[in-house]
């Protein structure tokens, strides 16, 4: 019954990784924004348990040094991670992209600055530009996903160039112009629909990229300020109290992982199905 | 190469300028007064113009001098050269350790598809994927360290004053960091080796009469290993710049954290030449890794 | 009963490949002989098994397959991966369809040539550089010193395609089998290569074998033709009398379907309707039954075994039962 035809949606689900990234994904999209619902604590409430206890029956991931439940701020850190990813990666490939087309159909010099800076931004290692950057404009809530976003644009603008490059050596935008088509439209109406395949895989591949890098920053000190439940700077915390509280450091990881497993099996469902699409189908 | 060096130069200034505060505020205090500040800011040279002050430090660079660290008084060159030991080894036997695991199982996956080992390798593979480092460096430290009290948690012995503590100071960083570049290398061999091993090629090499072992070596292994070796080169460029947060962890005494160290001192004499060396070490790598590229596979040579 | 000049001889050859879920069978019990010094050409479109054939009698398939090949009174089927290696290239060795893909792209064409010496005599390394530029030459190559160190990219598709036949016949072997050497090359260029290949195997003084899809290729060109349909030889016969009087349904579509000089420009070129048969799942009778016009009910039940039906001309077919009588 696979006749080319079905949806898009039906085909990833029935890619294996697909469905399981699916499912991973939208269970800790769910538990992030039903968090209320989950749990009855606040997540910036202090001493609602015995500080730094384990799991028990009352607090299933244990407490903090402030006896903060953990589990509560797991659910509200996780806000704060799929935001900054989300967010970051939708500057970025916002900016990316429109670069990489702009400077992949039009050419010549524009093209040739445009690539420069990309090459400047990319001639830093990621991790350290975000930190130069998050030095540069302060540490609070939105500048970690700014820095996030400016360390992936390049990638967005190359790829997107890269494609356009393609598509234009296929001849059909010479074809567009001889009709009088303007510029915009052959840009966005019929070269970027082409491309759209693989920048999907690109933006799950960013976006569990940049929940990682968002942690990282956390980690450092340098995401959302405390009292925010992110991740990172559980993490970093939970370091420092290993040797009262070995389980503190493990939760915040875990739903890392996972998060991050999730949005790599929802690539690799991408993957199979815009390749499906390219081989004809089944 | 030379503009190019030069830009950066330029760049890497500019950019570490903006950053708010500046080296004489911070060290003056919360306390000192007027006076006391403009002494330092003419001591440190910040009442000069912005370009004014590049020029200088340019010049002093294309000496060999990159100033000296505020926060120290010591040459900033000098930093460097105390901590690139420490970076440039951490990089190095991470390196090597992840090639030795994954290069073996990264050929014998793809040889034999869905066979035992390669779908161990698949599975370890995803795993240290996904698992962000410095989760794992943690879970490294509460397993090896505190539970089975094996390893140190922190700190670098040196080789020279204690062999055997430099060794076991160097196993927990080193793993966090070889694990995850295992993880990508396993998945490049094998998608890299398994593409080689259906071209035509293969086949018109066993016609000729090539024995398997030799087939496997100067045709398969060979074309099969170009991307990887562009892999493994980018995340050593990579890492020659100091994995900045394996370091953190482990209280590795490297460039990573020196980077840490003077941005929060607002030390820009210091962050100027940490962050130059990491870009041109980067910049140099890419630049090798592009080198050996064209020397290994002609059909680059022409470009 | 075989011919005593019979250089290669295959015997019942079946290969079974296992997908996933079906198997392929991508040959069916088939049976020829090559004779000495001639030129055999098998005809067959993708999927009639041709291909495998030949990679068969040089073991180049993942499995061996079942049957027997006989060269020179030693089965291939049946001898020592080390056995096989020593024959490969050697004494009987291949021409590629794609030599743009045949060959290794980051290696010099000349030490790719030179392997098949390398692995099979003992021979200095100068002396075997010597052989190579002296091949190349033989086969239309200027400049062999400086081509020989060029890499497959710098070569046109006409040259690599010499340089593919240099590279078969180094060890000067007694059978090469050829797989549409000129499918993917330029109709003029396809000439040249033809003539190339010919003029050498009478030099040579070898055994060829043709495979291609295009029979009108084979007119000049081969002494016996074989026709494959489905894994199985549907027809076998001297050239001459293939085209003069084809007797399978099969044969008589394709040559029907060669547009020739005195075609009628009007009308729509002939085609065999129809589909060929899918390897996974083949009919229980004679593969072609679907497609022929003169179908019988029991095409559709049994397989026709091929037989001889006069001088040396073999046919598969229902419809000539009577004529062939007896048995082989």
């Amino acid at each position: 019954m696979a006749d080319g035809t079905d949806g898009f949606a039906v085909k990833l689900w029935r890619s294996r990784s697909g469905r399981a990234g699916i499912i991973l994904c939208s269970l800790i999209v769910l538990a992030a924004f039903c968090a209320p619902l989950i749990t009855l604590y606040n997540p910036l409430e202090m001493g609602v348990g015995t500080r730094l206890s384990g799991p028990s029956g009352q607090h299933p991931m244990g407490t903090d040094e402030y006896g903060r439940d953990i589990m509560t701020r797991i659910l509200y850190g996780a806000r704060i991670s799929i935001v900054a990813g989300v967010g970051a990666v939708l500057i970025a490939s916002f900016v990316g992209v429109n670069t990489g087309m702009v400077a992949g159909y039009f050419g010549g010099a524009l093209d040739s600055v445009l690539m420069r800076i990309m090459d400047a931004i990319i001639s830093f290692p990621a991790t350290l530009m975000a930190i130069v950057v998050i030095a540069i404009i302060g540490t609070n809530s939105l500048s970690s996903i700014l820095a996030i976003a400016i360390v992936n644009i390049p990638t967005f603008a190359r790829l997107t160039r890269a494609n356009v490059l393609s598509e234009i050596s296929k001849g059909y935008v010479e074809a567009n112009r001889a009709l009088g088509f303007s510029h915009t439209r052959i840009m966005y109406q019929e070269i970027l629909p082409n491309v759209l395949s693989t920048l999907f895989v690109q933006i799950t591949v960013s976006i569990a990229n940049a929940i990682m890098l968002e942690s990282a920053l956390s980690f450092l000190g340098l995401g959302n300020p405390p009292p925010a439940p992110s991740w990172g700077s559980m993490l970093s915390t939970g370091k420092d109290y290993m040797l009262y509280a070995p389980t503190y450091a493990i939760f915040p990881g875990l739903s890392l992982t996972v998060l991050i497993v999730g949005l790599y099996l929802l690539g690799d469902g991408l993957r199979d199905v815009f390749d499906s699409r390219q081989s004809g189908g089944r | 190469m030379i503009p190019a060096v030069l830009v950066i130069s330029f760049v890497v200034f500019m950019i570490i300028n903006l950053i708010p505060g500046d080296p004489a505020t911070n060290l003056a205090g919360a306390n000192a007064s007027e006076a006391q500040l403009q002494a330092l800011t003419v001591k440190f040279g910040l009442d000069k113009p912005l370009l004014h002050r590049y020029f200088i430090w340019l010049g002093n660079f294309l000496k060999g001098d990159l100033g000296n660290a505020i926060i120290s008084d010591q040459p900033v060159l000098e930093m460097i050269g105390s901590r690139l030991g420490a970076t440039v080894e951490l990089t190095i036997v991470a390196t090597i350790f992840s090639i030795v695991i994954s290069l073996p199982l990264g050929v014998v996956s793809a040889m034999k598809p869905n066979g035992v080992i390669d779908r161990v390798s698949t599975m370890f593979s995803a795993i240290f994927f996904a698992v962000p480092g410095f989760w794992l460096g943690i879970l490294l430290i509460l397993l090896v360290s505190v539970v089975l009290g094996l390893l140190p948690a922190s700190g670098r012995v040196a080789f020279s004053s204690d062999p055997i503590g430099h060794i076991r100071s160097i196993v927990l960083p080193m793993l966090t960091i070889s694990l995850g570049m295992a993880a990508r290398t396993i998945r490049y061999t094998r998608a890299s080796l398994m593409d080689v091993l259906s071209q035509d090629y293969i086949t018109t090499a066993k016609a000729r009469g090539v024995p398997k072992e030799k087939v496997a070596y100067r045709h398969a292994l060979r074309n099969a290993l170009i991307p990887v070796v562009t892999i493994v080169g980018l995340q050593m460029g990579d890492l020659f710049g100091g994995a900045i947060v394996v370091e953190q962890i482990f209280a590795w005494p490297g460039i990573g954290r020196l980077v840490i160290q003077a941005i929060s001192w607002r030390d820009y004499n210091l962050l100027q030449g940490t962050v130059l060396y990491i870009v041109l070490v980067f910049m140099v790598v890419n630049l090798l890794v592009d080198i050996i590229n064209a020397m290994v596979d002609p059909r680059i040579r022409l470009k | 009963m075989g011919n005593s000049a019979a250089i290669l001889r295959v015997c019942n050859l079946t290969v079974q490949f296992q997908m996933a879920k079906d198997t392929v069978h991508a040959v069916n019990g088939i049976d020829f002989e090559l004779n000495n010094g001639e030129t055999l050409g098998i005809v067959g479109e993708s999927g009639s098994g041709k291909s495998v054939t030949i990679k068969s009698i040089m073991r180049l398939l993942p499995t061996i397959p079942a049957g027997a090949i006989f060269y020179n009174d030693e089965d291939l089927l049946k001898l020592s991966e080390d056995r096989m290696r020593d024959i490969r290239g050697k004494e009987i060795s291949m021409i590629f369809q794609n030599p743009m893909t045949a060959f290794n792209p980051v290696l010099p064409i000349g030490k790719q040539i030179a392997e098949s010496i390398e692995f099979h005599e003992d021979v200095t390394a100068q002396e075997r550089r010597f052989r190579v530029f002296e091949l190349l030459s033989e086969v239309g190559i200027s400049n062999p010193e400086y081509r020989a160190l060029q890499y497959p990219h710098e070569f046109s598709g006409g040259m690599l395609q010499r340089a593919m036949i240099a590279s078969s016949l180094i060890c000067s072997p007694k059978i090469v089998l050829a797989d549409e050497p000129t499918t993917g090359l330029d109709v003029t260029i396809q000439a040249q290569i033809i003539r190339l290949i010919k003029q050498i195997k009478e030099t040579r003084q070898m055994s060829l074998i043709w495979i291609t899809h295009d029979l009108s290729l084979l007119a000049g060109l081969a002494d016996r033709i074989a026709v494959m349909y489905g894994g199985r030889i549907v027809e076998q016969a001297n050239v001459d009398a293939l085209y003069e009087r084809p007797l399978h349904p099969y044969t008589q579509g394709i040559l029907a379907s060669i547009p020739t000089l005195s075609t009628d420009r009007s009308s729509l070129l002939f085609s065999i309707p129809g589909l060929p048969p899918n390897p996974m799942a083949l009919p229980q009778g004679c593969a072609f039954c679907e497609r022929c016009k003169e179908a019988m009910p029991i095409c559709g039940d049994r397989v026709p075994a091929l037989k001889e039906s006069k001088n040396n001309h073999l046919v598969a077919c229902w419809k000539y039962e009577s004529e062939c009588g007896g048995n082989e």
